[in-house]
């Protein structure tokens, strides 16, 4: 129907009425209420205007079919454009840039990476293992080291600019009764309002540390670990500055490992770590910015569970997702909907859990070998809104699988033999993102370490690419170079592929055509051997796609 | 936005992408088969589940590290499956059935039967 130009008035609020004609319904189904909301959040991002009133007044009509697959030919299209325009260039160091900075003459690893949208489109925040500042709590003699109250590995960075330049954060402080902060990083903020940022890293109890501090590795020769919950930091200030927020741990202090966090446009904010003394997933919820962190019940009963989780939040339904490995081998999902977890489905078969990867002279080990996202379905029945990318053993080398699930779980997983790779060498490390952009529905990019350039040398670089789905279930993988080549640092517990990260970061017209933030440990600059147990990647790099 | 240069713009994308699909930077071409079945879990896999051991017989060993169990009244070196079909519970260490043998403990981070040394040096996570 034809309109005439309406009158807009810059910072003047506007009266929006949407309904259907002669007042019809306009969506009769979930999945095109879910994909309307997404369609406004998303413009509200990058218009950044504010948004009153309420949405759940309209009603329901379900999408054409023939609309949904204009949306999918869409983003296929504009998938295709940025790989088009994609080279392989060598991204900015978020930390060592020069001489001058801090974080120059200590090493940073494992990266988590948190970002603004809206109004906010280009705050980024990155945590990483940070030794920097570390000289009088973290000692190396040699052949050894000993780490003592007070270290501290929680350190940050943060843009305002969409990665063109970073600011050193500096690093929180460990409270009392958690002496040490350590490893495993994680972030999130509430996407639509980052000035809230929660960070969090496992701890040392203060009842599990030695007087005279800890001698060689963080776990004690009786197999126990020192390690005892994990603390949560947070930022009212976009990542600026962050402070102590919580520390959480259960009674007994269990030793956790392998930090994620997710947050929800509604302000909720969940952590969720691997209990290795109880072989769980523990999950802690924030109901608000100020709001403590509470236990949620176990979302994988009667399971052992042995890898670090991942979680994701559906973007505007707030649902929370967790995916882990258990004993089997079997990778399993779960939702928290409705104050309540659902049945747990399994999401992937054969699952690698810490595989080395062996090069033509040293090994790489290897983090979590999973990754996924939730985010609209391009499928026509909807099976594909969670796509999980997973790491198997095919032809004697690591490949990654794929799977498909409904967003709300009700079966198993379906195989997606489109998302396997099939080229040379070993696949593995998968990072899973959905995004959006425009008026389009939210399209799926992956990215994965591989060694086809080199399947039998000592090279790795990084591939990325889109997650391909149509509406008849037609679906593949279309990958690129994101990375030159690289050579992993030469000791057997210096690793790659493990906390590498990556995020939808918006755009910023004029430099990044596509805004994919990845973060890496980078070992182009040389690598740190303090001793034999300490020896990786000297700085976070990142690289925008 | 008029409707025309929407169309324009949908009509540019999908040429552009098209010429990305024919010209990309060693892009792999994308397969095109459908999902299948849910996802099927053998059925050693299904059949078992892991359960609590009963009594005092469990080896030695630390929870942060190794599982250990008491299986049927039997030292395990590993953790009790219960054979859901047979009602038989049995002890098992990751894809060992049995557990491990002596001198072995069933290692979490490896993710098998290693010696105690094994583990230490097998130890990914955390950071170090």
């Amino acid at each position: 129907m034809a309109r005439l130009p309406r009158i807009t008035i810059p910072t003047l609020a506007h009266h929006i009425i949407q309904r259907g004609n002669n007042r019809q319904a306009v969506f009769f189904n979930d999945d095109g209420y879910r994909l309307y909301l997404e369609c406004l959040a998303l413009s509200k991002f990058l218009l950044g205007f504010l948004l009153g009133g309420r949405a759940g007044a309209l009603r329901r009509r379900p999408m054409a079919t023939h609309q949904r697959g204009l949306f999918t030919s869409q983003a296929l299209g504009l998938g295709l454009l940025l790989l088009l325009q994609a080279s392989c260039d060598p991204g900015f160091l978020i930390t060592g840039q020069n001489n001058q900075e801090p974080t120059w003459s200590r090493s940073q690893s494992e990266t988590a990476i948190a970002a603004g949208y809206g109004p906010y489109a280009g705050y980024l925040s990155v945590a990483y293992n940070d030794d920097t500042g570390n000289e009088a709590t973290v000692l190396y003699p040699l052949g050894s080291r000993r780490v003592l109250a007070g270290a501290s590995l929680m350190g940050w960075s943060y843009s305002r600019n969409h990665g063109r330049s970073w600011t050193y954060g500096g690093k929180v402080v460990p409270p009392r009764e958690f002496p040490v902060l350590w490893g495993d990083p994680a972030i999130t903020t509430f996407v639509f309002d980052p000035r809230f940022v929660f960070m969090s890293n496992l701890a040392v109890a203060a009842s599990k540390f030695p007087a005279d501090g800890i001698a060689g590795p963080l776990y004690n020769s009786d197999g126990s670990s020192p390690i005892g919950g994990a603390c949560i930091a947070r930022s009212a200030d976009g990542g600026v500055t962050f402070g102590l927020h919580q520390c959480v741990a259960t009674p007994e202090l269990d030793f956790y490992d392998g930090g994620t966090m997710a947050s929800s446009i509604h302000a909720e904010t969940f952590a969720a770590f691997i209990n290795i003394t109880r072989n769980r997933i523990d999950v802690w919820r924030s109901a608000g910015a100020d709001a403590p962190f509470a236990p949620l019940p176990n979302p994988f009963p009667g399971r052992f569970m042995t890898t670090h989780p991942r979680l994701r939040v559906e973007l505007v339904t707030g649902n929370l997702y967790v995916m882990a490995l258990d004993t089997s081998g079997t990778l399993f999902i779960n939702r928290f909907v409705g104050g309540a977890w659902q049945q747990p489905r399994v999401a992937g078969i054969g699952a690698q859990r810490y595989p080395d990867v062996v090069l033509s002279d040293r090994r790489v080990r290897t983090g979590p070998q999973f990754s996924f996202d939730v985010g609209a379905p391009f499928v026509d029945d909807g099976r594909d809104a969670v796509r999980v990318l997973y790491t198997v053993r095919r032809d004697g080398r690591l490949r990654l699988s794929g799977s498909m699930c409904y967003a709300d779980l009700r079966s198993d997983c379906f195989d997606a033999p489109g998302w396997r790779t099939n080229i040379d060498g070993d696949q593995f490390s998968p990072n899973v993102r959905a995004f959006a952009f425009l008026w389009v529905e939210p399209a799926w990019k992956a990215t994965f370490v591989s060694r086809h350039t080199a399947p039998d040398g000592n090279q790795v670089l990084v591939r990325i690419g889109d997650l391909v789905a149509q509406p008849d279930g037609q679906h593949g993988l279309a990958m690129d170079d994101l990375l030159n080549p690289q050579v992993p640092c030469p000791d057997q517990r210096g690793y790659w592929g493990d906390y590498h990260d990556l995020q939808f970061i918006g755009r910023e017209p004029g430099w990044s055509p596509a805004g994919f933030l990845y973060t890496f440990s980078d070992s182009t600059q040389g690598c740190v051997r303090r001793d034999q147990f300490t020896s990786h990647h000297l700085h976070v790099r990142g690289v925008v796609r | 936005m008029s409707r025309r240069r929407r169309r324009w713009l949908i009509a540019l994308c999908l040429a552009l992408g098209a010429g990305a699909m024919v010209g990309g930077c060693s892009a792999e071409p994308p397969p095109a088969p459908r999902p299948t079945e849910p996802l099927r879990l053998p059925a050693s896999i299904a059949d078992e589940r892991p359960v609590e051991g009963k009594g005092t017989c469990a080896p030695a060993g630390h929870p942060d590290s190794a599982f250990t169990a008491c299986c049927a009244g039997r030292p395990c070196a590993g953790y009790c499956v219960l054979n859901t079909r047979t009602q038989v519970t049995a002890c098992r260490c990751f894809d060992r059935e049995g557990g491990c043998p002596p001198g072995q403990i069933c290692c979490k981070d490896k993710g098998a039967c290693a010696t105690p040394d094994e583990c230490f040096q097998a130890r990914k996570t955390p950071e170090r």
